[in-house]
């Protein structure tokens, strides 16, 4: 082969080069622009979301309240192991910073950490500062006399491990594990701990919400997308609807509808159907139709318009080709629309994820999930490290989505978005 | 030999009252390569995607090989088909497009890459095997179209305006393309465009539809040359057409009498006298003499030259009657030079043809 390229002609090496380099000036020039374009979202975003959420996120991983309240001790038992007897000078400085607590308030929030990690602690350390006049004069008969479990190397290993600054507590937590007083990391004993199932009933209604979607969306995107313009208008402005009311108001109308007084069971009741009200709320069907009903445009919008861009004449030339529908649908329609698929379930996975209201509303305690116990954790019985953590640990299962999802409309179609 | 696809009494209408295809009758020959010509809106597409198998006709019934077909659904029709648009697969390279009739038809994999790779090699595309055709330009594109319909041997190719995209230069380098593609490989094509001039190229027969029915079928010549009414010696080449009246019929001639220009003779088509007719005749036939020339024989008429137009190898001259209808002539680039005012034209009684109006 020498003269010429099937579209163009054939360059010498260092041409070649000069050309390559200079295209990438160019690129770079232009992506600069577009960076200059998007600076004040940019900025925007940084100011009223990225700053505040990276603080709250931050506090899942710090551990301030204890090294605050109880220097000395703290400083006292840095180089402590666990395996060693507790040393008298730990003792001596809790009594010393105990002392210099003058009000309860002082050492209320490191009292509240460290009943997270090991529950009746508070109550010895607030009832040990209200029995400190002055400084006994021997700290540890005075504190084992309070309590004997101020005997106890675990009660001193939880005030070791909370010192600080930084923490794996809280994470740890989230995932129903902790550290024991040896400071390797178990599993927290059955029964006394469930976020591990909170995250999977999570993901479980997710995902159920995700599917549910697919398979009531995919229809309606596809009968959308080759009707006529009149009709796609209308089943448009059905799909849309409910957009124009808030979501609490439609979880609300939910609750009223399905309720063992509700319209449903009403109706049903005096049709002579039924002799007893059925449960229709509070039930793991209640929170995902109402999910569903919430979230399905997120579905629908992204496969209509993905699918509106494949021409008949496109399934037309498959048939002529010899395909059977079936095959022409699996081959040619399917693969074009993987984005639109991927971008609608990504969508709706993801605000499942993170709705509250609906389970809050709608579901018995078994429909409660991550969300609802972070709220919670902030709003009923606050431990903002712990709500910090669990919503880290939705974060980055988000964010391990968004990864599959890039990975595969990847590889699925490299080239729909080549032009 | 009997014919390969038969129309027979085809009617479509799409909405219930208006009839896109009125009667259709129509036998395609084995190995010809048929041009269905017309103007927009003619439902020439509407008897392609008929044939196809995507739009039953409401009536009449269409054979292949004498069976009928219309009870076949579109991928078991055996037809190949270049679409305008080309409808390639955007999500398969080049080779994954022209292999795919092959797969469906589950030959074997050595098979399909050899009947691939000569598929490109037949079209002149070697080496963009593994592009995507977002890749390719405009006439490489409809080159794999191309491909893809005819790598299965099908008997019968359509082609809906497939040329339609293509700047003029490409265009006319396909047409002699497909045209001797046509010819090496033997297929029986079934052409549809609107471009009178690559219809006359290309074709062996040609069929000018017009409101839904052909208005004639011929081959190029005796289209050009003797068209069968005033519709098709309007659209098929340029052609002058002059409104008048039959005054006398003289054996298979006649006289229009044109009011303010006299008596004009012409070939007779079906027509009887005192009907308004048309007498179309073509500008190259049309011979120009200015001041002192003196004109030809034949009909002769004066008038006023009021435009010139250079095209290059010629000059297209329109000339103005006396009865403010215009006749344009064809002459030689010489004849730009001439200026604007009185001419005599003339033309032989047998190049002007007479239809009814
Ligand atoms: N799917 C359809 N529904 C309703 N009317 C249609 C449809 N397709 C075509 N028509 C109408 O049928 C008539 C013939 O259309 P057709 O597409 O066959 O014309 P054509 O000869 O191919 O024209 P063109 O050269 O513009 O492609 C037109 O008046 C058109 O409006
Ligand atoms: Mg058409």
């Amino acid at each position: 082969m020498t003269a010429v390229h099937a579209d163009g002609a054939l360059l010498q090496p260092a041409e070649a080069k000069r050309l390559a380099r200079r295209l990438a000036r160019s690129e770079r020039s232009a992506r600069l622009s577009a960076l200059l374009l998007v600076t004040p979202l940019l900025l925007f975003l940084l100011m009223v979301f990225i700053g505040p959420l990276l603080m709250m996120l931050s506090r899942g991983v710090r551990d301030a309240e204890v090294a605050q309240a109880l220097p000395a001790t703290v400083l006292a038992l840095r180089n402590w192991r666990h395996d060693a007897p507790i040393p008298d000078a730990a003792f001596r400085a809790l009594a010393d910073d105990l002392a210099k607590a003058h009000t309860p308030a002082a050492v209320a929030d490191a009292a509240a950490r460290l009943n997270y990690a090991l529950p009746g602690l508070r109550a010895m350390l607030m009832s040990a500062r209200a029995r400190m006049r002055n400084l006994p004069v021997d700290p540890r008969a005075f504190f084992v006399g309070l309590s004997p479990r101020w005997d106890d190397k675990e009660t001193w290993s939880a005030i070791r491990q909370a010192s600080g600054p930084l923490t794996d507590f809280y994470l740890l937590s989230a995932l129903d594990l902790r550290r024991s007083s040896t400071g390797a990391i178990e599993a927290v004993p059955a029964g006394e701990s469930a976020f591990v199932q909170a995250i999977l009933r999570t993901f479980g209604i997710s995902f159920g919400v995700t599917a549910l979607a697919i398979l009531l969306g995919f229809p309606f995107a596809y009968l959308m997308a080759t009707t006529g313009r009149r009709m796609a208008g209308v089943m448009m402005l059905i799909l849309l609807l409910p957009f124009w009311t808030a979501v609490m108001v439609r979880v609300l109308a939910w609750s009223m509808l399905l309720g063992r007084e509700g319209i449903v069971n009403d109706g049903l009741r005096s049709l002579g159907l039924l002799s007893q009200p059925l449960d229709l709320l509070y039930n793991r069907t209640a929170v995902l139709v109402s999910l569903l009903h919430i979230f399905i445009p997120y579905m629908v919008l992204p496969l209509y318009s993905v699918m509106k861009t494949i021409p008949t004449s496109q399934m037309r030339a498959a048939a002529s080709l010899g395909a059977p529908p079936a095959m022409a649908f699996r081959r040619i329609f399917l693969p074009q629309i993987v984005p639109g698929l991927a971008a609608g379930s990504l969508l709706v996975f993801i605000h499942s994820l993170g709705v509250f209201v609906v389970p809050a509303v709608l579901g018995g305690p078994r429909e409660q999930g991550l969300p609802v116990l972070v709220v919670n954790y902030v709003t009923k019985t606050p431990n903002w490290g712990l709500a910090a953590a669990l919503s880290m640990v939705l974060l980055v299962s988000v964010y391990l989505l968004y990864w599959l999802f890039v990975k595969l409309t990847k590889t699925v179609t490299p080239s729909v978005s080549a032009r | 030999m009997d014919p390969i696809v038969r129309f027979q009494n085809i009617c479509k209408t799409y909405d219930g009252r208006s009839q896109v295809v009125r009667d259709l009758n129509l036998s395609v020959e084995r190995g010809e390569f048929l041009t269905l010509l017309g103007p927009s809106g003619s439902g020439k597409t509407t008897s392609l995607m008929m044939l196809a198998g995507f739009e039953m006709p409401t009536s009449g019934e269409i054979y292949l090989d004498n069976k009928p077909f219309s009870g076949l659904p579109p991928h078991r029709r055996e037809i190949g088909m270049v679409f305008q648009n080309y409808a390639l697969f955007p999500h398969m390279s080049v080779g994954e497009n022209i292999a795919f009739p092959l797969q469906v038809r589950r030959l074997d994999r050595q098979e399909i890459v050899t009947r691939v790779r000569r598929a490109l090699d037949m079209v002149q595309l070697p080496g963009v095997i593994d592009r995507k055709p977002a890749e390719l330009s405009g006439g490489q594109q409809q080159r794999v179209a191309l491909a893809r319909a005819l790598v299965y041997e099908p008997a019968i190719v359509l082609m809906d305006e497939p040329l339609g995209a293509l700047d003029r230069q490409l265009r006319e380098g396909m047409q002699i393309e497909i045209k001797s593609l046509h010819q090496r490989i033997g297929v029986t094509m079934i052409y549809v465009t609107h471009d009178q001039q690559e219809a006359l190229t290309m074709s062996d027969r040609i069929a000018v539809f017009n409101g839904g029915v052909i208005e004639q079928l011929a081959v190029p010549k005796t289209l050009y040359d003797v068209p069968a009414n005033a519709f098709v010696a309007g659209f098929v080449g340029e052609n002058n057409l002059l409104r008048g009246r039959l005054a006398r019929r003289i054996g298979d001639e006649g006289e229009v009498d044109m009011p303010g220009i006299g008596l004009i003779r012409g070939r007779l088509g079906e027509v009887a006298e005192g009907q308004p007719v048309v007498l179309a005749i073509r500008p190259e036939k049309i011979a120009l003499g200015t001041g002192s020339c003196p004109p030809g024989e034949g009909n002769r008429l004066s008038g006023n030259l009021i435009e010139r137009i250079y095209l290059g190898d010629q000059t297209k001259l329109t000339i103005q009657l006396p009865d403010r209808q215009t006749v344009t002539v064809k002459a030689g680039s010489l004849l730009f030079d001439a200026a604007e005012g009185p001419v005599n034209v003339s033309w032989a009684p047998e190049d002007g043809i007479v239809f009814a109006a």
